[in-house]
């Protein structure tokens, strides 16, 4: 019995881990390219007048 | 909702006798590796689907369905093949058997997806490429129909088909509504997984976007 539920707990915390894992991963590189996003789009609102004033 | 199944399958199935499955409580893992494994199956479908618009017709979407296929069809892959050994290690006291062929071609199966998740990361993104990879996502898929009904033709250490075996098969109705809840809460996981990667893909594109304009201007 203990060793059932010992294999039980191991296969379960990897699958989660590895679902778990992924699911991280797609998540802060969602959070990084929105972050970039921001960024250039400021730097691109911030251009133009300065194209306009020339 | 998978977080759901899990507890349903450690709490709402005690009535069931588990010495029938002669791995007391180790038989619970099936409420996760079963539905992984079905998942995968439909992740290997959309990178099949994905490499056969890229190969055939030059399909954008194509290819980033591609991309998708095996990278899904890696993760849930990887689930299964993990889960699976611990599971045969309890229960039949050895986590591999060779000769069993269901287990051998999902081994080869999950290597594909590894292969193409590497190679997309590893190579250039050219049409030659491209065309390399959905080569292999096409004729790769081939596994999928001869893993599923391995089981069924060549059924050795595998058990047999849980849902739609014919006479002697099935599971007791709780472990099978649990069974069920999870395939439907992994239908919405392979979803979410989906949508998120496409909002990944659609966000580079933007940004790929503004950056050409800068370029230009400055």
């Amino acid at each position: 019995m203990a060793s059932g539920t010992l294999f039980l707990a191991i296969a379960y915390i990897a699958m989660i881990g590895i679902i778990g894992g992924w699911t991280w991963k797609l998540l802060s590189r969602v959070g990084e390219l929105s972050d970039r996003l921001s960024a250039a789009e400021s730097t691109l609102a911030i251009s133009q007048p300065n194209e306009e004033e020339e | 909702m998978a977080a759901i199944t899990l507890w349903l399958g450690f709490t709402w199935a005690p009535g069931v006798n588990p010495d029938d499955w002669k791995a007391p409580e180790a038989y619970r893992i099936l409420f996760w590796h079963v539905p992984a494994a079905w998942a995968s199956f439909q992740a290997f479908t959309l990178l099949f689907i994905g490499s056969g618009a890229w190969f055939l017709k030059r399909l954008e979407w194509g290819w980033k369905l591609h991309v998708v296929g095996a990278q899904l069809g890696l993760v849930f892959g990887l689930c299964v093949i993990i889960s699976g050994p611990i599971w045969g290690t309890a229960e039949w006291g050895t986590p591999w058997d060779l000769t069993d062929v269901r287990l051998n071609t999902y081994a080869i199966l999950t290597s594909l997806s590894l292969f193409l998740v590497m190679g997309h990361q590893a190579q250039a993104d050219t049409e030659d490429t491209r065309d390399t990879f959905s080569s292999v996502g096409l004729f790769g898929f081939i596994l999928v129909p001869i893993t599923i009904m391995a089981i069924r033709i060549w059924q050795n250490r595998h058990p047999g088909p849980v849902i739609g075996g014919g006479e002697g098969s099935g599971l007791d109705p709780q472990i099978l509504m649990v069974l069920l809840f999870g395939l439907f809460s992994f239908q919405i996981l392979v979803a979410g997984q989906v949508m998120l990667r496409y909002i990944i893909v659609g966000l580079e594109d933007r940004l790929t976007e503004i950056q050409g304009k800068l370029d230009t201007r400055f």
